[in-house]
Formats: structure tokens, sequence, C-alpha cells
């Protein structure tokens, strides 16, 4: 095995010079492609990332304005896309306006805190509860700002029905939980995907793209050997479907999903 | 429910709540590893309008694609200086590239003096501690590589060994400087 053929020895010894950003482009992106499927080699290299930051971890004073320039850029870093901005403002409003899961997390919360005060449980449990309630209350709020990122350049169609109030965003990851194709949905059925991470095939494939429909898979249409954003779909309005999935299937497609899952995502209700 | 105070929450927290649009919790984050990504960037590049530069990069990625930091795989602080390593590196190879371009003649290394350096750069005992562990022939290379910011096929020319064998210490270099810093708690 070479590091041409994604080879584990070869990117393994790869991983020091990775983590010190040392090795040449073209080996970080075979090293990226061989890290989405070996847990081993990323758990190694997430423990030289932890080594190299310390090494690198010396605070210098910074220049006084440098946060005014930052902040002066958060909103104008789409110069000139007036929708981008428009949708982001949208987004915030909704924010603003917010939801009842916040109020049920915050009472969650605070039956944790209470918990917390009479020593059921150790502090500790208490913030990582904490953490990971504010996270998955937060999740559609960071789909959102996903969207609004992959939103840039995407066509009308897709920028509409991200515009519209009852559109959902389904993030496709693999079994290892990376991210790999962002789609939208409106309610009427309509879909686009907005962004992709997934490899190119060889000629002799395509990735197939699925609906599942009371437990059953529905074809929604063949993505290509190389999805690009904009792809569009549709499915009827009426199917709500409980999640979307990508699988490989020979070029032309097939009837009924045969070959493997690559990316599958829940469609949140 | 009252917004927590930007200080009072976690980094982790943080990077929640700079998903929900909040300035002031990016504006946290900056107050707390500013120094550290301006300190690495200023580090790697010689440059300060460079290493500004890389500080807005990456605090401004944070604001776009927080979902890019997973708590998982390590603390807030490492993530970001990762980014602001690649970036200041990025910055040192596409000068270089630009002076080869216009004919200038590039600085040559004059032998490695970041020996010294490094231990003005890292403050915490730990650290220097894990890194004189090294022998010379690990150490080199790690330096040369993460404060030279050159690739491991640099090093090797630069060091005159073979690559193969570059890679390999640079590799048994951080492992062994992993195991002294997780004895000292410095990792998990």
């Amino acid at each position: 095995m070479t590091i041409e053929d994604g080879g584990h020895d070869e990117v393994e010894s790869l991983l020091g010079a990775y983590a010190l950003d040392a090795v040449l482009p073209d080996e970080r992106k075979r090293v990226d492609l061989h890290l989405e499927d070996c847990p081993r080699c990323r758990a190694e290299l997430d423990a030289f990332l932890e080594v190299a930051a310390a090494l690198g971890n010396s605070v210098d004073p910074v220049p006084h304005d440098l946060w005014d320039r930052i902040a002066g850029q958060l909103d104008l870093s789409t110069p000139g896309d007036a929708t981008l901005i428009e949708i982001r403002e949208k987004a915030r409003n909704q924010l603003a306006g917010s939801d009842g899961r916040r109020s049920v997390a915050s009472s969650r919360a605070a039956r944790w805190r209470r918990a917390a005060m009479i020593g059921v449980t150790s502090a500790a449990a208490v913030a990582l509860a904490l953490v990971s309630l504010s996270l998955s209350n937060a999740d559609d709020r960071v789909n959102q700002l996903q969207a609004l990122t992959a939103a840039r350049g995407a066509s009308a169609g897709a920028q509409a029905v991200l515009a519209s109030s009852n559109h959902k965003l389904v993030q496709l990851t693999n079994s290892s939980g990376a991210q790999l194709a962002t789609i939208v949905l409106s309610s009427s059925g309509t879909g686009y995907l907005l962004a992709s991470h997934l490899r190119t095939l060889p000629a002799t494939k395509t990735y197939q793209l699925w609906a599942k429909v009371n437990a059953r898979p529905i074809s929604l249409g063949l993505l290509g050997t190389q999805p690009t954003r904009d792809a569009a779909f549709s499915i009827a309005g009426s199917a709500h479907p409980s999640s979307l999935m990508v699988t490989v299937e020979p070029a032309g497609g097939v009837t009924e999903p045969n070959g493997p899952l690559v990316a599958v995502g829940p469609v949140l209700t | 429910m009252e917004e927590e105070q930007a200080s009072a929450l976690s980094d982790a927290q943080l990077v929640v709540a700079i998903g929900r649009f909040r300035e002031d919790a990016l504006a946290e984050v900056y107050r707390r590893h500013g120094g550290a990504i301006y300190g690495l960037a200023r580090r790697v590049t010689g440059d300060s309008s460079e290493a500004e530069d890389v500080v807005q990069e990456v605090i401004l990625r944070l604001w776009s694609r927080p979902d890019a930091f997973d708590p998982a795989r390590g603390s807030l602080r490492s993530f970001l200086l990762a980014q602001s390593h690649g970036r200041a590196v990025d910055a040192v190879r596409s000068r270089a590239a630009r002076q080869r371009r216009e004919g200038r003649e590039v600085p040559v290394e004059t032998g490695y003096d970041i020996e010294h350096q490094v231990w003005d750069l890292v403050l915490a005992d730990q650290v220097t501690k894990a890194i004189s562990t090294l022998p010379e022939e690990e150490r080199a290379p790690i330096e040369l590589a993460y404060f030279g910011g050159h690739t491991y096929r640099e090093v090797a020319v630069l060091l005159s060994q073979p690559e193969g064998t570059v890679k390999s210490r640079i590799r048994n270099g951080l492992r062994k400087m992993r195991g002294v810093l997780t004895e000292s708690g410095v990792t998990a």
C-alpha cells in the first residue's frame, strides 16, 4: 500500500508532520481523506494537535484596535451579498423571538441546578449536562448558521427555500459523524443540495439520494459522480420523510438501495 | 431566561452562543484566546501585521463556522492555535513563493537559533520540560517545522537527513512530548 491508494501505514507516518502543518498540500488532502474513515489515525492526530498547541501556547499583547476591526467585519464579511445579509437578519429576528424549547431547556437546567445544590450529583456532571442541554437547544441555530454559510452563492431557488418559513435543514453524516452533505427541504417538497463533501466516484458509479417514508426508501434521484451544490429534487409535500440518505450505486441508478450507505440524516419535525 | 454573561460561560458554551449570533460571546473568545492566537502567528510569521490578519481570519471563521469546533476532539484553545498555525504557515509560504517569483533572495535559515526562542516562547514549565526530554535529533525537526514553517521535506534538506527519518523523528518526538505532558496534566 502507498499513500496514493490511501495506505494506512503511509498516512500514519505523516501524522506528526501533518499536525505541525509540515506536509505538502497534496499529502494533506490524502491524509484528510484517510482520516474520514480511520478513527485510530484521527485519535493519534488529535493527540499530536494538543501537543502542538501546547508548544505554541504563549500569549502576546494584541494591538488595541484589532477587536474593533474584527467586530466591524462581522456583518460585512459578504459585501454585496444582500440576500445572505437579509437571510441572516431574518434568522437573527427569529432568534430574538425565541421559542418554547428554550424555556423547557431552562427549567430542566434549573432542576439540574437544584439537584446539584442538594448534592445529588457532582458539579462536573451538572456542568456537562448543562452544556449538552444548551448544545441540543442550539442545534437548529447552528444548523441555520451552517445553511447561511452554505447559501453563499447558492441558486435563487435554494435561497428562496432557505428564506421560507417552514423549510427544514437535513445534515447528512457518515458513520463516524463527519458531515458530508447539507440539504434544504421546503414544506412543499422541493429540495436543494446546499453543500457536499462527497468524494468523486469513478464513472461507473453514481450517488443516489433516497428519502425514507414509512420505513421504505423512495428514490429522489441520481446525484452523479460528483454531487454539486444546487442539485434539485422534489418529493410529495405530504410524504413526510423521516430521513434522507445517500448510497453509491452503479451508474444509471437502481430502484431499491443496494450499494453502500455513505451518508444519512434525520428530517427533524 | 436571561442570557448569562459571556464571561460566565465555558469555552464550549461560548461556541454554542456564537451559533446563536451572540457577538459578546465572540468577543469573550477573543478576550480569552486572542493573545495566544496572535502570539503564535507572530512567532511563525515574524511580522505583526501578518499576525493581525491571521487573528482576524481565525476569529471570523469561528463566527461563520462555529460547528467546525468539536469539543470532543480537544480544547478551544488548541483548536484556535491549530488554525492560527495553519494560516501563519500559509502566509510564510506564500511570501516565500512571491519572493521567488520576483527573483528576490529568500532569506536563508541561519542555522536555527529557534532553540533559544522556544525557551522564551513557551511559558509553561511542563512544556519546556517536555521539549527538553527530547533528544536533539527529534527536537530540531519539530522546532524547524513548527516555528520555522518548513515542510518535513525542507527540514530534511536543512538537516541533511532522509525524509523518512525526519517524518518518523517528528512523530516519535511528538509522542514522547505527549507522554510527558499527559503525566504532568497539561494534556488529557
